[in-house]
């Protein structure tokens, strides 16, 4: 049992940093990651995986999000511009915070189905391999998604700097 | 491939160059390929500056000190306390199911002395609408079903809530179909399968209001195993000709199934 909570809590980093990148917001991605822990440990003794334990973290955290994002699309996307510690280094000019804002924009407007791979791959490092594991879908279907991800960036970040509201 | 240096890397290489998610072989390749393609190095770079985008957002996510309430050894050590509480209740079930088969509507007085909690009622439901519809030989079921069909719909409109149907083909259950029943005042969704050996097993799924979820609760009535969990606002009885071992088995792939 020590262990397997050793397992677990060796992956918290990664599930918060996913989680952030899913959300932007501190708040939300802990809550999800809370779930997602919680769930984890009440299905330990019942329904613990049979395999590693990341992707499984990985798909209960996904499960929940997808759960969570049926609530709140309704209520529209919400970045908390700063100062929120989203932006590492306090230091960082203020072409580069705009360049910044206007990217992670850009992954909030993704559909959610693009960000959720593109997140994987390009933050958690993971190969088409593991990511369609994870996603049950595809590798093909990952490519794809990753590529069209990628394209919309492109296109957000070229374009003149976003028009930045802030809510909250 | 690299023999021919002037001819374009695909984006679907070099993306996936880029990702690591070639073989060794091929990444040597394209490698290769990259020294003589300035376009597909510019490509490559543009690639990476979003990587890098995306990493100066939330990488430093990973380093930040962890707030309590993401402390596993915490809520492993609150698990146990429910866990306990969980085998008190169970054994406070099976006894009184014990009773209830033998002597009526016992059950109903006894019931909310084991925490009052809407699972009892729900067991009671599912074990008494298990006994009346797997005796039926020629209407089991009020609508015959697919996994993938209609059925899921039909169910997840009546009861407001998503529900998959799961299939359990793996652990030897095949689905007979389904059937809108009342549950309290309320809707329920009994779903039905059959083994090989004609046996018929049940799920019984009402909507109650959205809390924590619980621990499963076992229980057994005569010859019949049961186990009811809530999981979001869905409850969910398993009932069967069967044992512990089974059910958690089955309970298992519902549960992985539907979150």
């Amino acid at each position: 049992m020590t262990g397997f909570l050793d397992e677990i809590e060796a992956c918290i980093p990664a599930l918060r940093r996913y989680a952030r990148g899913l959300s932007h917001d501190r708040d939300a991605a802990d809550d999800l990651v809370q779930d997602c822990l919680e769930r984890a440990m009440r299905k330990r003794s019942l329904f613990r995986p049979l395999g590693p334990v990341r992707p499984w973290l990985f798909r209960i955290l996904l499960n929940l999000y997808r759960n969570d994002q049926r609530r709140v699309r309704r209520q529209g996307i919400h970045i908390p511009l700063e100062p929120d510690g989203n932006y590492p280094d306090a230091s960082t000019n203020q072409q580069s915070r705009l360049e910044l804002a206007g990217v992670a924009m850009a992954l909030q407007n993704l559909p959610a189905e693009q960000r959720e791979v593109l997140m994987l791959v390009a933050l958690e490092g993971m190969s088409y391999e593991e990511a369609s594991e994870i996603l049950e879908i595809p590798t093909g279907t990952v490519m794809s998604r990753i590529s069209r991800a990628r394209q919309a960036l492109r296109t957000a970040t070229d374009a003149p700097p976003p028009r930045l509201r802030s809510v909250k | 491939m690299t023999s021919q240096p002037h001819s374009r890397i695909s984006d679907a290489d070099l993306m996936a160059y880029l990702d690591r998610s070639l073989d060794a072989g091929r990444m040597a390749e394209i490698a290769a390929a990259l020294d003589t393609d300035p376009e597909g190095r510019a490509r490559l770079a543009e690639w990476r500056q979003q990587n890098a985008l995306i990493a100066s957002l939330y990488q430093p996510v990973a380093a930040e000190p962890l707030p309590p309430r993401l402390n596993v050894r915490r809520m492993a050590a609150e698990g146990r306390g429910k866990h306990q509480a969980w085998h008190r209740m169970a054994a406070a079930a099976i006894l009184c199911l014990g009773i209830g088969a033998s002597g009526g509507w016992y059950w109903g007085h006894q019931g909310a002395g084991i925490g009052g909690t809407a699972p009892a009622d729900q067991i009671v439901a599912a074990l008494a609408a298990h006994r009346l519809y797997t005796a039926e030989v020629a209407h089991p079921v009020e609508v015959a079903g697919n996994t993938d069909g209609d059925l899921g719909t039909w169910f997840s409109k009546r009861l407001d809530r998503k529900l998959t149907i799961p299939n359990l083909e793996q652990t030897g259950w095949r689905l007979v179909g389904g059937s809108l029943l009342p549950a309290g005042d309320k809707a329920g969704a009994q779903i039905m399968y059959e083994n090989a050996g004609g046996q018929r097993l049940t799920l019984f799924f009402t909507p109650v209001a959205p809390h924590k979820d619980g621990v499963p609760r076992f229980a057994t009535s005569g010859d019949l195993g049961v186990m009811s969990w809530t999981d979001g606002s869905l409850n969910c009885t398993i009932v069967g000709p069967i044992d512990r071992t089974e059910i958690k088995r089955i309970a298992a792939e519902v549960y992985d199934q539907l979150t």
